[in-house]
């Protein structure tokens, strides 16, 4: 799998987080729904590209 | 392809409402033109109580546009022609309330907002809603099942009690209208606390005051009597409340100013809302935990008896605030440091002690949340809500550790908080 497509899971992964995130927190706001889901695939795009940083060693 | 049409068709006509059920309540917006409210919207604005999860608290709502921004922001009031529609309209919020909620048990015994209602009919525009019978097409959510029995009583180490009276003079008996018969088991009286916290009723489950008491069986490692978190506007004279059997205080930092006074507002409705008064409890004071809201009564002596009624008033909360006693929250701030509470936040703090004759002590058992992060009156509930579950556990396990809710609050509040900036960040 190229960078490409691990780059597409991490963000699937952030996307559905986020989602339950959202589900879970039940913010008041749009904004809130919006901040964490951004968080939410930052956190795994960043939690990603670590883990094949270490595994590339 | 027909197939995906026929899917996006299913999807936009729920997603409209096209399906939605009309509850029958119509009021004029803010353009003149008259709506037809949701049933959801109905119950926000007229149920007597809000079901929230495993809470059920006192609806406070005084204005429409607190259910929904584009309703006009008078007061909630609604056009009835008599008592049977009263009866019809109930259904209606009884159904809005298990929309919202799902819990067919709680919503079941959501009633009416009699003070809401106008007996007469016809329609005002000046906010005003009127009812029509005929409109409505909801039905009440269904009846739920039966709690199912309760457990065989266990064989060792029982002691005999007698039970406490939830609303004195009277006894509380096993609900006749449930499964639990047969022994009076612990099981049954921790399912019968488990209803009674449930719901909040004015009239719980109780006997005509004749009745003899009621002899009931309980393990002797968990006897320990249930507390009920109270409010209290309390004078200067008065502290500390020592006929509680523990007492917390609401502490501003600071009095209110222009710039801040929306928060003291948001907070002391909430504080209306999430907590009961505490001549509504209906429990001794010895088996309650009030928390205090102080009052500078120096010069106005019965302006504590004004306060201290079961729901917001208006212009109660603007009276609470503009005479907040900021020497005795003070006092307390201190007392909760020197007892080894760390307070960095802006606050205010709820604070508790238990016992409550062990304010000022170093050793004293302390309770503390801070509300630095609050903003709206629905953070307040929150972190109220919380507060109450808190000081109704066992005060000796008392600490201000991690939670999930408490987590899940903490991420909401940050969540509303810098939401908004980064939608207006990206366009939105």
């Amino acid at each position: 799998m190229g960078n490409l497509g691990k780059l597409t899971v991490s963000t699937a992964i952030g996307l559905l987080l986020g989602i339950a995130a959202m589900m879970w927190i039940k913010p008041d706001n749009a904004g809130g729904s919006v901040l964490i889901i951004v968080v939410c695939t930052a956190f795994t795009i960043i939690a990603g590209a670590a883990i094949k940083a270490f595994r590339g060693r | 392809m027909r197939k995906f049409v026929s899917v996006m068709t299913c999807c936009m006509t729920v997603g409209t409402g096209a399906l939605a059920q009309d509850s029958g309540v119509f009021i004029a917006n803010q353009y003149g033109e008259e709506i037809q409210l949701s049933p959801e919207s109905v119950y926000r604005a007229l149920g007597d109580r809000r079901v929230m999860g495993r809470d059920v608290i006192g609806n406070n709502a005084l204005n429409w546009n607190q259910i929904d921004g584009a309703l006009p922001g008078d007061r909630i009031k609604l056009s009835i022609t008599g008592g049977e529609d009263a009866a019809v309209l109930r259904d209606a919020i009884r159904a809005g309330c298990y929309k919202e909620s799902g819990d067919s048990r709680a919503c079941n015994k959501v009633g009416v907002r009699l003070d809401r209602l106008i007996q007469g009919g016809g329609f005002s525009s000046l906010g005003t809603a009127r009812f029509d019978r005929q409109s409505m097409t909801l039905s009440p959510p269904p009846v739920p099942a039966p709690l199912p029995p309760a457990a065989p009583a266990p064989p060792m180490g029982t002691n005999v009690i007698e039970t406490q009276p939830i609303a004195a003079p009277a006894i509380i008996r096993p609900a006749p209208t449930n499964s639990m018969s047969g022994s009076n088991t612990m099981a049954n009286t921790k399912a019968m606390e488990t209803a009674t916290s449930f719901i909040v009723e004015p009239s719980p489950v109780v006997m005509p005051a004749e009745t003899a008491p009621v002899a009931v069986e309980i393990k002797a490692p968990q006897a320990r009597e249930r507390v009920y978190a109270s409010r209290l506007f309390l004078g200067r004279d008065s502290f500390p409340p020592e006929a509680f059997a523990a007492y917390g205080i609401l502490a501003f930092q600071t009095l209110s100013t222009s710039d801040d006074a929306a928060k003291y507002l948001a907070i002391c409705e909430a504080f209306f809302s999430a907590l009961i008064n505490s001549g509504d409890v209906g429990v001794d004071v010895s088996k309650q935990m009030v928390t205090v809201w102080p009052i500078d009564d120096r010069k106005n002596a019965s302006l504590t008896n004004e306060l201290n009624t079961t729901r917001v008033e208006d212009g109660s909360c603007e009276k609470a605030i503009n005479y907040y006693d900021i020497h005795v929250a003070r006092d307390a701030i201190d007392d909760a440091k020197d007892a080894g509470i760390e307070m960095t936040g802006r606050g205010p703090f709820l604070l508790a002690w238990a016992p409550a004759g062990s304010k000022g002590d170093e050793d004293a058992i302390v309770l503390a949340a801070d509300l630095s992060d609050v903003k709206t009156v629905a953070d307040a509930k929150d972190v109220l809500r919380i507060w109450r579950d808190d000081i109704e556990g066992d005060p000796t396990l008392w600490d201000s550790g991690f939670s999930a809710e408490k987590l899940r609050v903490k991420l909401r509040q940050i969540a509303n908080r810098y939401g908004e900036g980064l939608l207006k960040f990206l366009g939105g």
